[in-house]
């Protein structure tokens, strides 16, 4: 596979279909890495194996990065990776005619313990949508993984309101403010933050658990309909919250509410961005 | 005098205000737990608002509009409906507790409404906050 | 450094017992496993500590510069300030040489010209038994930046791990030689070799090596920094891990005037309230960054605020490598 991908990248870059190729590549250390490829000799740094798991769509709404380009952006994409870029294409984000998109046959990326992320586990696209790449790569495989029951998240939902809230409690007392889980999502794109307003001030900045409880119930409502699970977010915190887990909840309620699921298509808008007349309001008085 | 509990209520200006007023002027009773803040429609009611609240030291949150098909605005308690839906199913899952915010439909002639429902609210508060407590 | 005769050795029982007759006047810091992951943090059980790992996640640069205090509250136009409790001892158990380095680097600039109070009552209160680094990690680089495995900086005990549960201590400081005062056995000659020879294999097995230019100041206006932060996020991770980095922002939260950690990879850093912001471009930052630890800091402290630890490379969500970074710009950033 690798072979052909670096053959595709050379072959855009070459003829000019694109200026920039964003793709995954080693350091010195052996770890893998986002590449930014602009020009052809520098193809031979991709790579492609079991660490490719970044989420490389993230990049297209980086300001710096494609600020400087003037012409279209290809890009990588295994299956998780092209439902962010659905709902950034959905969201005008992206224009479609300013990205070249790559798909790759993915079976699952590993860790630095070598274990699978969990969200391979329970993947439905290893195969990327061939109607909305401009090429695929790879075998198409058959999918063996099982169904996301969302089991651990019901474990959660047993507890009482205090239990959870100590659980909570547990986690965002670890959590540092350090934005990587934000910073990293592809769809976590406001030019200003909420958290970077002090006037409303809807979020306290500094790091204590109770402060940090109300960032993430922030980030993960903004987020809700919205986030694909690509589990970036939870692979990028350094103190190991398990923010997946989170956004999993909001997926499920939004699929439960209004039968969405976010990262299906390139269009459809986003569910609390419409409405239906008919909408349940068992929880209203 | 018994400690009150805060709760911070978010009425439409054409529907649950009226309807909160005319309760007040028909002399029906409620407890005034109840800190009103008027707001032009429920669709105003950016889900942020309700959180600041909370971090604020709220006991609890009321928000409340017109029923669907009558708002002032045509649609927007339609949004209002699919936000607090997500927002309540959210908060539920840090734990706190589902009985601190509450979403209702008062129109400008429910004054009995009005009152029953803000009985019912600072009851379901004053629980869950007990059991907080009792930790 | 060699030992003298009058190093002594402990079995883990016995330090075990010290440890837990001091804990009921001073609160004991150390490495504790929570989620899998290890964490400097105070410890109500001696038990619950991890004697063998490779490092925390956590430095130890937080019980000095705390991520958050409270710096005085205002209410009703009364103000109230906070007053660093000089009751309050503290044991930091177990840190590696790197990590205690950093501290003294970081003494330099809270205890310098400008006096924080509050930093040097928590440097005074807190002894500091260091754990000496067996195995260095793959990404350290403590040697080539003015450090050492088996270093003794900054602590006031050394302590050593031998073979079979046995412990070699140093007493670098008369705080440490109280405590252990009249304890232990004295090392024999094999105990002292042992230590030596376990010191030569720690400091060979660090591959890892940072070449800093000595004139780096050269390659500030190169298109390499550019290259070289394409794929950063400017979030905070290298940032609030890294035992050095000690930027701060302060806060107006409800009554409360609060001093907490700041990263100069947020978007926010630099910018001021007219909106004028000197470093837009994400590479500004990353290259301020760069210039800070290795040109700057070095210029006005005489020191590089960096030990080697390798929690930035380590931790960063997309693998930014600052050895690779720093060593390669006289190759690829001078003009």
């Amino acid at each position: 596979m690798i072979g052909k991908i670096k053959k595709t990248a050379k072959q855009i870059l070459g003829d000019g279909t694109v200026s920039l190729f964003l793709g995954y590549g080693k350091n010195s250390l052996g770890d893998t890495v986002p590449v930014f490829i602009k020009q052809e000799k520098d193809v031979e740094k991709l790579v492609w194996d079991e660490s490719c798991y970044y989420n490389l769509t993230r990049y297209f709404t980086d300001k710096d990065i494609n600020q400087f380009e003037e012409g279209p952006i290809g890009v990588l994409v295994k299956g998780c990776d092209q439902k962010s870029l659905k709902v950034l294409l959905s969201e005008k984000q992206v224009k479609r005619d300013r990205i070249r998109i790559v798909g790759l046959v993915c079976s699952g990326m590993k860790n630095e313990k070598g274990d699978f992320f969990t969200k391979c586990e329970t993947c439905d696209s290893n195969n990327p949508d061939g109607e909305l790449c401009d090429v695929v790569i790879g075998q198409k495989v058959e999918r063996k993984n099982r169904e996301d029951d969302f089991s651990d998240i019901e474990k959660i939902e047993a507890l009482d309101p205090a239990q959870r809230q100590e659980l909570w409690s547990r986690y965002f007392d670890r959590c540092l403010r350090c934005y990587a889980c934000r910073n990293i999502c592809p769809l976590c794109y406001c030019n200003e933050c909420i958290v970077e307003q002090n006037d409303p001030g809807w979020v306290r900045p500094s790091a204590s658990k109770e402060n940090n409880l109300y960032f993430h119930i922030i980030r993960a409502y903004h987020l809700t309909g919205r986030c694909t699970g690509c589990g970036e977010c939870e692979r990028a915190c350094p103190v190991g919250i398990p923010l997946r887990k989170i956004n999993r909840r909001m997926i499920r309620a939004v699929r439960d509410s209004f039968d969405f699921i976010a990262g299906r298509d390139a269009e459809t808008k986003s569910p609390l961005a419409c409405f239906r007349q008919d909408d349940r309001e068992d929880f209203i008085k | 005098m018994e400690k009150r509990l805060k709760i911070v209520g978010f009425l439409c200006n054409w529907c649950s205000y009226a309807g909160a007023d005319l309760a007040g002027v028909s002399r029906f009773q409620y407890p005034a737990d109840i800190r009103v803040i008027r707001v032009p429609c429920s669709g105003r009611v950016n889900p942020l608002l309700v959180l600041k609240c909370f971090q604020e030291g709220a006991d609890g949150v009321l928000v409340s509009g017109c029923h669907p098909g009558d708002c002032h605005y045509q649609e927007g308690n339609y949004y209002t409906r699919r936000r607090m839906m997500m927002l309540k199913n959210l908060l539920d899952f840090f734990g706190i507790d589902k009985r601190r915010f509450h979403i209702s439909w008062v129109s400008a002639s429910e004054g009995k409404k009005w009152a029953d429902i803000v009985i019912k609210v600072v009851e379901d508060v004053g629980a869950a906050l007990e059991e907080i407590t009792k930790q | 450094m060699s030992l003298s005769m009058d190093e002594t050795v402990f079995g883990k029982k016995e330090l075990l017992q010290i440890l837990k007759s001091v804990s009921d006047r001073c609160v004991i810091i150390g490495p504790v496993m929570e989620d899998e992951k290890l964490y400097f943090r105070p410890v109500d059980c001696i038990d619950d500590i991890v004697w063998e790992f490779d490092n925390t996640v956590n430095s130890i640069k937080e019980f000095f510069f705390p991520q958050r205090q409270a710096l005085y509250e205002l209410k009703q136009d009364k103000i109230r300030t906070f007053e660093p409790d000089i009751e309050k001892k503290r044991i930091l158990l177990f840190p590696r040489p790197c990590d205690v380095r950093a501290v003294t680097i970081l003494d330099k600039l809270f205890m310098g010209d400008y006096e924080d109070r509050a930093y040097r009552t928590l440097r005074e209160n807190t002894v500091i038994m260091g754990l000496s680094c067996r195995n260095p990690g793959p990404r350290c680089f403590c040697l080539s930046i003015g450090g050492n495995p088996f270093g003794m900086e900054g602590m006031d005990v050394s302590i050593t791990a031998l073979e079979n549960d046995k412990y070699i201590l140093n007493t670098v400081t008369d705080r440490g030689k109280v405590i252990f005062e009249g304890k232990g056995k004295r090392a024999d000659k094999e105990e002292v070799q042992r230590f030596e020879r376990l010191k030569k294999q720690a400091e060979e097995s660090i591959k890892r090596e940072i070449h800093i230019p000595k004139d780096l100041l050269k390659a500030f206006e190169s298109d390499y920094w550019k290259e070289v932060s394409e794929a950063c996020l400017k979030c905070g991770v290298c940032t609030y891990l890294c035992p050095t980095c000690h930027c701060f922002d302060i806060v107006d939260e409800r009554f409360y005037r609060i001093r907490c950690w700041d990263t100069c990879s947020s978007d926010a850093f630099t910018r001021m309230a007219s909106g004028e912001d000197s470093r837009k471009n994400k590479f500004k930052r990353y290259r301020q960054r760069i210039y800070h630890k290795f040109s700057y800091y070095k210029e006005n402290f005489e020191e590089y605020a960096c030990v080697g630890c390798g929690r930035c490379a380590q931790y960063c969500p997309v693998k930014t490598d600052i050895v690779e970074i720093v060593s390669t710009v006289n190759e690829k950033g001078t003009p």
